[in-house]
């Protein structure tokens, strides 16, 4: 009995002092933790529509408007795809006539050298421009296709390029089928 | 072991480098060694982070040793050993975002890397804290020395980069196995052949 009491007692209090100094260590660190994370996400947006200089947020964290000088010039979407080892976070923007403006990754956990080379402007860059029916990879679909898929991480490239396609058509479907 | 003198300190120091060295020789908790020395940046930070881990949960299970009753003591060096790693996974985010979003989730699975646990049972649950403080650096001198030299022979022939720079010429055409997890477990191995040699030639038995 003694004995127990002494393990359970020792055992509380070292879990004790463990919460106290992540307590402690949370609040240090939360305000850094979500400005970084505040700062990444405006960077972001910048980052895949240049031109805008304002952006509203129109379904909670998933499309934002971009505007320029209070005009409507694009949308900007926020994914998460499932790629070869794990969830995909894109961010990626449109113009108003519907090409891409740009495209970001802002976290993967693909393999690294392979999968993981979506975050790099190589692959990035060929998507400017382009429109949602062209995001097919060259080797799916040689005469629709235009985005080159990395060498050795096909499932990772054409779960971003097939996620953006998506995305977008079913984006725009609604936005043709609300005007109506 | 238990004595103080410099000249076991330094043993309980410079054991880790060579002689018991946490990935060749103890060979525990290989899956973060195989999974973070994909780049010499990524090897370098889980090594650093590794070292502060292992060096806290040292002291402080050196430091408690005599008050834990022995059937808790898991427990209790669980807790202790998972209280650091989320300190240095909360640091890391903080403050150095982009090493946290490349190490990913392998700074949480420190927790349960064998070789923190190993050091804490075998080691500093029965030395005195100068000793664990010694045991823990040199482990982790140790440690971060051998992850970054796998990091770096695999980014410079697995992808023709060294510490993010491109250091073999464009038409090098890069061996992908060794960024892929066989790559890990080739460069280990050969290593672990280069180390037993020199074990054998310098410190014959």
């Amino acid at each position: 009995m003694r004995d127990a009491i002494k393990m359970v007692s020792v055992l509380f209090i070292a879990c004790g002092l463990a919460a106290g100094s992540l307590a402690v260590v949370n609040a240090i660190t939360r305000e850094p933790i979500a400005s970084h994370e505040k700062r990444q996400r405006e960077a972001a947006l910048r980052e895949v529509f240049p031109d805008a200089d304002e952006f509203v947020n129109i379904t909670p964290d998933r499309v934002w408007e971009a505007l320029r000088k209070g005009r409507k010039e694009g949308h900007v979407f926020l994914i998460q795809v499932q790629g070869y080892s794990g969830p995909i976070t894109l961010m990626f923007a449109t113009d108003s006539d519907g090409a891409l403006t740009g495209l970001r990754v802002l976290s993967h956990t693909e393999t690294p050298g392979l999968g993981a080379k979506i975050a790099t402007a190589q692959f990035r860059d060929q998507f400017k421009q382009k429109r949602p029916e062209e995001l097919i990879l060259k080797k799916d679909d040689p005469a629709r296709g235009r985005i080159d898929a990395i060498t050795g991480a096909t499932v990772s490239s054409r779960a971003v390029t097939k996620a953006m396609r998506s995305t977008l058509e079913a984006f725009n479907e609604e936005q043709t089928g609300g005007e109506k | 072991m238990s004595q103080t003198s410099s000249s076991s300190l330094w043993k309980e120091l410079t054991k880790g480098f060579l002689k018991e060295n946490p990935i060749l020789v103890i060979m525990l908790g290989l899956c973060a060694t195989l999974a973070c020395s994909t780049s010499a940046t990524d090897a370098f930070g889980m090594g650093l982070a590794f070292s502060f881990v292992m060096l806290g949960s040292n002291i402080v299970v050196a430091t408690i040793r005599k008050l834990v009753p022995s059937q808790v003591r898991i427990p209790v060096f669980i807790t202790v050993i998972s209280t650091f790693v989320t300190i240095v996974d909360y640091t890391l985010k903080a403050y150095f975002p982009a090493l946290s979003q490349s190490l990913g989730v392998f700074v949480p699975l420190i927790v349960v890397n064998c070789i923190v646990m190993g050091r804490a049972e075998a080691f500093s649950s029965k030395n005195t804290v100068m000793a664990s403080l010694m045991d823990g650096i040199g482990m982790g001198i140790g440690f971060t020395v051998i992850i970054t030299v796998i990091g770096m022979i695999r980014e410079v022939i697995g992808n023709g980069m060294l510490f993010g720079h491109q250091v073999m010429p464009a038409h090098y055409q890069p061996f992908l196995i060794l960024i892929l997890p066989p790559g890990a477990f080739l460069v280990i191995g050969f290593l672990m052949a280069l180390h037993r040699k020199i074990m054998i030639t310098f410190y014959k038995p």
